[in-house]
């Protein structure tokens, strides 16, 4: 019966701590910032890749880009645009189209997007790659992986 | 799933047509286009500056007997034992200028280099990309700062960082967002950069974690439209913010102070001004390719020396003179096209977001042959402080010259405001012989010293009764070098009535931002008097313009267009010369007929245009943002009278959705994989010139 009674006090004591704990728990979690690169790449195979749109999110953790560098290929050097209008609604949608003559096959780093990562939830990305097309404004089959942090 | 495709091909264009904006407007860009002293310091830091041979101070030599905190904005000035050497720097920290000699200019460090702009001009739009170059001289890291001007009508849209080989493209945020990571960023001792509005026309340059002898570099790219009176296209680009006066009490302003005295002008933006026998190793390079369509007839710049290589008849090339590249006054370039090809017209351009258009309305030609109705005409003079010696004399000249264009039927009044504001009369005169002798008696008296209130200028030009009889025309002529703009465009819009507002510029620099709200908020229009110009001139020009009767009231019966968001809301009277651009969203297919109607004093007369909807050929992808920047210089506009607590958040919606700077929102861009060590240094001020003509010691605080 004692015992039973330490129980219930100890139950009671920790379920009125509970509401003051957690939310300064939170509130420290909230302010935890940091920042990291994620590398985008896709695969176009055998067929030269001469655009491509892809949307970037974060099935969990809170993610905001803070920069968007290009990729290693000339092609596709310099940093590739944003849809800042898509940007209103939290979702990152990037693009660029090179018309270059030495399109890029194969695997390749199309982009490197400088993250804003708030709270202590690492971040689970997920690229989804819209379209990629060839120089004739023609889709090909391709896909996009993400890379967490700089592989150089 | 081919419609999915379409869909995502559709939307790649419409991004990457982002990079090409510009491009669009330019024909011959084609495939190339598309692809595509004070620095706070740490304390007991070590300060060597690099110039073999030279003096290297400590921390502790340059800022004896003042130790500065981390949090403070300091310039350390170079001590007096300072060796002469050919070029002795000056290290973060703080102490007394050595006093140099007049021909002897001091050089000082600065974190500023080099700035690079280059501009392309098809048709009436520009496209400009501005490159500031910043460095460390320094041995500690530091966060430099720059305030600087643009085109107070300039749609940024692009923002890039450029750290060693690579370039990151900045993003457009919530003002307090953008702020907020770039503080987060800058703490954590990340490079970063952001991008901020003060004014329609200055912005803030921060480039944090600048590491000693490290070189970033920001690309700003921006595009506006050009002014066009008289046959001729102007394109402006401003080098420096002049110094502003802010009236007492005020906190927002733009605050004027020397070089190193960080924060005693108690205003939430601060210029530091270098002092008279300095001067900073940043220099400028300007390049301009004009591509007129139609060959050009005559290009001029009176304010810099520049060379210019014609490779087609209507296409230019131009570079400022490396002789010339001190950035202390606007470069100023006009060129004249051949023919009347300026006629009124109507350009529309439909995407995913719907219709836009611009409608460009250019005066009848026959007004020029009518006469105008007798005027009761205003001036207005700055006789500030920063006005004093060449710019008020040129006001005086120009206003002198105008009391001679006027007629026995006119009237006329002289208002002169410094501190306070007092006038030749108690109400306007007869423009008589006799009464315009004792015009240029008044005007000769008069001389600059004192702060800008501008208010009282205001109020005494516009409160007395309207003489209906007559065309009242309050011409101001100002350097505009104020901090409370957004007071004085809201008392203008309250007190205006049936005056029109010409407010003339002066000087090297003159806030154009200012001028060309107030003519506009005015119905009336703008012009600029530099220091070597004719002000004579341009008053002989100005009196050309309001010889004849402009057309007014204007309406546009907008027929089987459904328009909407259509700015200006209020159209400006249409001036022989001088056209208007209204912008707008529309409904609608097929063909359209547009009717502007107005009043050439009091027979009605029509424009009427013709345009097809759906032509598939007729694509101008800058439209949109050409409506969106009208759009937010519209809603600014409003907020200086209206007090809408929404206006804000409508000016920060349309900025976020077309990408655009605006005072709601700002660039950000970090670098995740360029960290420093240890704290994020000292924040150093770029100090700048006084524009050339405007006095330090009448304009500049130094205590």
């Amino acid at each position: 019966m004692r015992t039973l009674f330490v129980i219930l006090l100890v139950g009671v004591f920790f379920a009125l701590c509970a509401p003051f704990q957690e939310p300064r728990a939170q509130e420290a979690v909230a302010e935890a910032v940091r920042f990291e690169a994620v590398d985008i790449y896709v695969d176009s195979g055998d067929r030269p890749l001469a655009a491509y749109q892809f949307e970037l999110t974060a099935k969990k953790g809170k993610i905001a880009i803070v920069g968007i560098e290009g990729g290693d290929h000339p092609a596709f050097k310099e940093p590739p645009y944003y849809d800042p209008a898509a940007l209103q609604n939290d979702r990152i949608i990037i693009a660029a189209f090179s018309t270059r003559p030495d399109l890029p096959k194969n695997r390749i780093r199309v982009a490197r997007i400088h993250v804003e990562v708030t709270g202590e939830v690492e971040p689970e990305y997920v690229v989804t790659l819209t379209v990629a097309a060839s120089a004739q404004g023609e889709r090909i089959p391709a896909t996009a992986t993400v890379s967490r942090g700089a592989e150089e | 799933m081919k419609k999915q495709t379409k869909r995502a091909l559709v939307s790649l264009i419409v991004l990457a047509s982002m990079a090409v904006l510009a491009g669009l407007f330019l024909p011959s860009c084609g495939r190339a286009c598309k692809e595509t002293s004070r620095a706070v310091s740490h304390h007991g830091m070590t300060v060597e500056f690099g110039k073999p041979g030279g003096y290297v101070p400590t921390l502790e030599e340059a800022s004896r007997g003042s130790v500065p905190s981390l949090d403070e904005e300091l310039w350390v000035i170079a001590q007096a034992e300072v060796p002469a050497v050919e070029h002795d720097e000056e290290a973060p920290g703080s102490g007394a200028l050595i006093a140099t000699l007049p021909e002897t200019e001091k050089e000082v460090p600065v974190p500023l280099k080099h700035t690079d702009v280059a501009t392309s001009i098809s048709g009436y739009i520009a496209t400009t990309v501005v490159t500031q170059q910043f460095h460390n001289p320094y041995d500690g890291k530091i966060e430099a700062k720059y305030v600087f001007p643009l085109p107070q009508n300039a749609a940024i849209n692009e923002f890039i960082m450029t750290v060693g080989e690579r370039k990151i493209r900045g993003i457009i945020r919530e003002r307090e967002e953008a702020e907020r990571i770039y503080e987060e960023a800058r703490n954590q001792g990340y490079v970063a950069s952001l991008l901020t509005q003060e004014r329609p026309n200055i912005f803030t340059q921060s480039v944090a974690n600048i590491e000693p002898g490290k070189e970033i570099d920001i690309n700003i790219k921006y595009f506006h439209t050009l002014a066009y009176v008289d046959g001729w296209y102007e394109y402006v680009f401003p080098m420096v913010v002049g110094p502003r006066f802010n009236p007492p009490g005020m906190t927002d302003g733009v605050g004027a102070v020397a070089r190193g005295a960080h924060g005693i002008s108690g205003q939430k933006t601060e210029v530091q001004y270098l002092r008279p026998g300095e001067r900073s190793g940043h220099d400028i390079a300007l390049s301009v390719e004009i591509n007129a369509g139609v060959p050009i007839e005559e290009i001029v710049s009176k304010s810099h020396v520049i060379t210019t290589n014609h490779s087609a008849l209507e296409k230019v090339t131009l570079k400022l003179s490396p002789l010339d590249t001190i950035p202390n006054k606007d470069f100023v370039l006009r060129y004249k096209v051949a023919g009347k090809t300026v006629k009124s017209s109507l350009l529309v351009h439909r995407d995913e977001r719907g219709g836009f258009f611009t409608l460009m309305l250019y005066p009848p030609e026959n007004l020029s042959t009518l006469q105008r109705k007798p005027m009761e005409m205003v001036f207005v003079l700055d006789c500030s402080g920063s006005m004093s010696g060449r710019p008020i004399e040129q006001a005086k000249t120009a206003v002198k010259r105008a009391l001679r264009h006027l007629q026995p039927d006119d009237t006329f009044q002289i208002i002169r405001f410094s501190n306070d504001a007092s006038q030749l009369g108690p109400a306007p005169i007869p423009a008589t012989a006799k009464n315009v002798r004792r015009g240029l008696e008044y005007l000769s008296s008069l001389h600059g010293s004192g702060g800008t209130m501008m208010i009282e200028g205001i109020k005494a030009a516009l409160d007395f009764p309207h003489d209906r009889r007559r065309l009242r025309v309050v011409s101001f002529l100002t350097d505009g070098y104020i901090g409370n703009e957004a007071q004085i465009l809201g008392e203008v819009h309250k007190r205006l009535g049936a005056s029109r507002i010409f407010s003339f510029g002066v000087g090297s620099s003159p806030n154009r931002y200012l001028l060309d709200r107030m003519a506009k908020l005015g119905r009336g229009a703008v012009a600029y008097v530099g220091l070597d110009q004719s002000a004579g001139e341009v008053m002989d020009r100005f009196f050309e313009h309001v010889s004849h009767p402009a057309m007014t009231d204007i309406t546009v019966d907008w027929g089987d267009m459904r328009v909407s968001d259509v700015f200006p809301r209020r159209i400006s009277d249409l001036f022989v010369g001088r056209p208007v651009i209204v912008t707008g969203r529309f409904k609608g297919t097929g063909n359209a007929t547009v009717r502007v109607r107005g009043l050439v004093g009091d027979e009605k007369r029509d424009i009427v245009l013709r345009v097809n909807l759906d032509d598939p050929t007729v694509a101008h992808a800058g439209i949109p943002v050409v409506w969106a920047r009208m759009k937010i210089a519209d809603l600014n506009d409003q907020s200086t009278y209206d007090h809408d607590s929404e206006l804000p958040e409508q000016i920060k919606l349309v900025a976020l959705e077309y990408g655009l700077m605006s005072a709601y929102t700002a660039f950000v861009a970090v670098d995740s994989l360029t960290r420093t060590e240890g704290e994020y240094g000292t924040t150093v001020a770029v100090p700048v010139p006084v524009p050339e003509g405007v006095r330090y010691d009448t304009t500049v605080q130094e205590h």
